[in-house]
């Protein structure tokens, strides 16, 4: 279940933080976790490490093998740890809440932008300042087109969602009247 | 449901006016996973404790469990049509019914919504089903009786406006009659009624409207069922939206009698709940908050006084007391009092009415055991005439009890024992009252009287019933003003029992039963 995995993954995810902060290699841990998840998650890979005829020993060598020198000392004992403690499979949800950590250190924001016509500059810039001033923190704006939507924008913000498309307000209106 | 054009041209209309397009801003997540109507939400960070939740198709939900990472939710009613992925929003609102004089004669689910087919409610607003329960300097000392109309009840377990008094007795022993006989017999006496239905058939709710209508007693009284049919979820909210309908009136200065039929099946959808959400199990099974659940709902159950009635409504209403007298029904086993919601409950309660199934198997219905029911504040709402011709009937079924069980082996009794037995008999006797025929105060009283003074006694046992009927028409025809008297004053002076010892002595010299 998603929920345990990020609870199995957040202390690692923390301790990995700290490290990367203490050391000023954020971006540097950044790829380096994303990496492996990308890894991990690859099928064959996938497929090595959870039989049960592997040894400890060949899971490392195997992902240290794939990384090659991507990987500096730091990162060979962070996959040495997890596989010592089983826990490869909770690399994606480490990376997620790596990014998420870093995200807040840095005062960043992912916020992605829906809307039914693609934006001009002028749009997009006056949006991002007004979310700016909203959330009180430096957005990074990524947008993406849905001509469902008819007109207007939907913002989402991590879990906040402002709706503004003609799509959700004729919705309302459908629940209103009961329909 | 049946609209006719204007009414939906109507409806439109006022949507329309009222409707305005404003960009909505929510905090959203994702349902991770659904099971048993039970839903795991990612995301959903500031969702607060018992919050509605809405998720797609118009359906809500109740969050429940606020962890880490996830949000564990009810979802209420039919959950078949969400899948995992379904966005699930925030709606920033507690649970909510509504509440106001328009629910009465209504039945509703336990969100408050009619479901008798009668169209739409026009209630006066809508409340949060979790309301903390007056304190300590709001309330008020319990006063005022509540007349059940039984006889069994009114002399020997009185019950008072604001108290709670348990019903508990095996299945098929006659709990519910006892209620819907006190609701009944609110007809005149401008208490309202709420019968909470949880977890029973459909069909039997039906019954009950049917026979609340058939005795004129639905105008007065709320139903809110959630039948075996309703989800976990909605069973055991059911009971807390029954107490915010109930509350309201008592807020106002009214009284109400609320009743929980009955709170066995609501503790066992709780538990159904709380094992779905991964709480830990405790005794039976059931959570460890179990307790709290049942206390903090008929707490809720008050007297409160007229300075706290005149705050709450800002003046408007001036010099009335607010009651909510609860009659929470439990279940037995096999009589088995000492198991884990029995006890709970007991030990919540102002008294308990206890009921036996020896005894309505005897034919002794209401099949009510003097020796373990017992109010423990109602005596001082009694009213003064019942208090002091009942006062004795406890004792003499006590008596009797304990000397019949030793006079089954005696051959020859000497003659006290054998008048104690006898008054015992006619008093077990004229103890037992037909379904949905409550008794008036003065009714009650010359029964009361007759068996006190000794004019059973030459009654045979057999001929009771109908002795005690006969005389009660005599008094309804040929002592209008006296029944009158009592009904309005309830006194007991030396007038009353002149007048009453004149009234038995005419009816046994005069008439036949």
């Amino acid at each position: 279940m998603a929920g345990e995995n990020l609870t199995i993954a957040r202390p690692y995810a923390e301790a990995v933080f700290g490290r990367a902060k203490d050391s000023a290699k954020l971006d540097h841990w950044s790829d380096v976790l994303s990496l492996l998840a990308t890894i991990v998650q690859d099928e064959r890979v996938a497929c090595a490490i959870s039989n049960p005829k592997t040894e400890s020993d060949q899971r490392v060598s195997l992902i240290l093998d794939i990384c090659g020198k991507h990987l500096d000392v730091e990162g060979q004992n962070l996959v040495r740890l997890l596989v010592r403690n089983a826990r490869l499979n909770v690399l994606p949800e480490i990376a997620l809440i790596y990014e998420g950590l870093k995200n807040e250190s840095q005062g960043n924001l992912d916020v992605q932008v829906v809307s039914a016509y693609e934006m001009t500059e002028a749009q997009e810039s006056s949006l991002a300042a007004a979310l700016k001033k909203r959330l009180g923190r430096e957005i990074r704006m990524s947008s993406e087109i849905d001509r469902d939507l008819i007109g207007g924008v939907i913002i989402r913000a991590g879990d906040l969602v402002i709706d503004g498309s003609v799509q959700g307000r004729l919705r309302k209106l459908a629940t209103e009247l009961g329909i | 449901m049946q609209l006719n054009s204007s009414e939906i041209s109507d409806l439109i209309k006022s949507q329309i006016e009222k409707y305005e397009p404003e960009t909505e801003a929510r905090t959203e997540g994702t349902i991770v996973s659904l099971t048993d109507g039970i839903a795991r939400i990612h995301g959903l960070a500031d969702a607060m404790s018992y919050e509605m939740l809405e998720f797609p198709g118009n359906t809500f939900g109740l969050a429940l469990n606020l962890e880490r990472d996830s949000v564990g939710a009810v979802v209420l009613g039919p959950y078949t049509h969400l899948s995992e992925g379904d966005a699930v929003k925030c709606t920033g609102r507690v649970l909510e019914v509504p509440v106001g004089e328009g629910l009465l004669g209504r039945v509703v689910d336990s969100l408050g919504q009619p479901i008798d087919g009668k169209g739409a409610i026009e209630a006066s607003g809508s409340k949060p089903i979790e309301e903390i329960a007056p304190g300590v300097i709001a309330r008020k000392s319990v006063d005022q009786p509540v007349q059940t109309g039984l006889k069994a009840i009114d002399a020997m377990v009185p019950v008072g406006r604001g108290q709670r008094e348990l019903i508990i007795g095996d299945r098929q022993t006659g709990k519910s009659a006892i209620a819907i006989d006190a609701i009944i017999n609110q007809k005149d006496t401008g208490v309202k009624c709420i019968y909470v239905a949880i977890g029973q058939k459909a069909s039997t709710i039906a019954q009950v409207v049917r026979k609340l209508e058939e005795h004129g007693a639905l105008d007065h009284t709320i139903i809110v069922a959630a039948s075996a049919a309703d989800s976990a979820a909605l069973q055991f909210i059911a009971p807390y939206a029954g107490a915010t309908m109930g509350e309201y009136f008592r807020d106002r200065g009214e009284d109400a009698l609320i009743i929980y039929d009955d709170l066995t099946k609501q503790a066992w959808a709780y538990r159904q709940v709380s094992l779905l959400l991964r709480r830990p199990p405790g005794r039976e099974a059931y959570p460890g908050d179990v307790f709290y659940l049942h206390s903090r709902l008929l707490e809720r159950a008050s007297r409160i006084s007229a300075e706290h009635v005149e705050k709450i409504t800002n003046g408007e209403v001036k010099g009335k007391t607010g009651s909510l007298t609860a009659f929470p029904i439990i279940e037995t086993q096999g009589g088995d009092v000492s198991a884990f919601i029995p006890t709970n409950v007991i030990s919540i309660t102002d008294g308990q009415i206890f009921l036996e199934a020896d005894l309505f198997n005897a034919g002794i219905r209401p099949a009510i055991n003097a020796g373990l029911s017992v109010s423990r504040v109602g005596g001082a709402a009694q009213t003064k005439i019942i208090k002091k011709l009942g006062g004795g009937t406890r004792l003499v079924l006590a008596q009797y009890r304990e000397l019949a069980a030793f006079a089954q082996f005696a051959s020859d009794l000497d003659e006290t024992t054998r008048k104690q037995l006898e008054r015992g008999e006619r008093v077990t006797e004229l103890m037992k009252q037909a379904q949905y025929s409550p008794l008036s105060v003065a009714e009650m009283a010359v029964s009361l009287f007759a068996a006190n003074e000794g004019y059973l006694d030459d009654v045979d046992v057999s001929q009771i019933v109908a002795f005690e009927s006969s005389l009660h028409s005599y008094m309804k025809s040929s002592q209008q003003a006296l029944s009158e008297k009592i009904n309005v004053e309830a006194n007991y002076n030396d007038e009353t029992v002149q007048s009453l010892h004149d009234a038995i002595k005419d009816f046994k010299a005069n008439h036949t039963w």
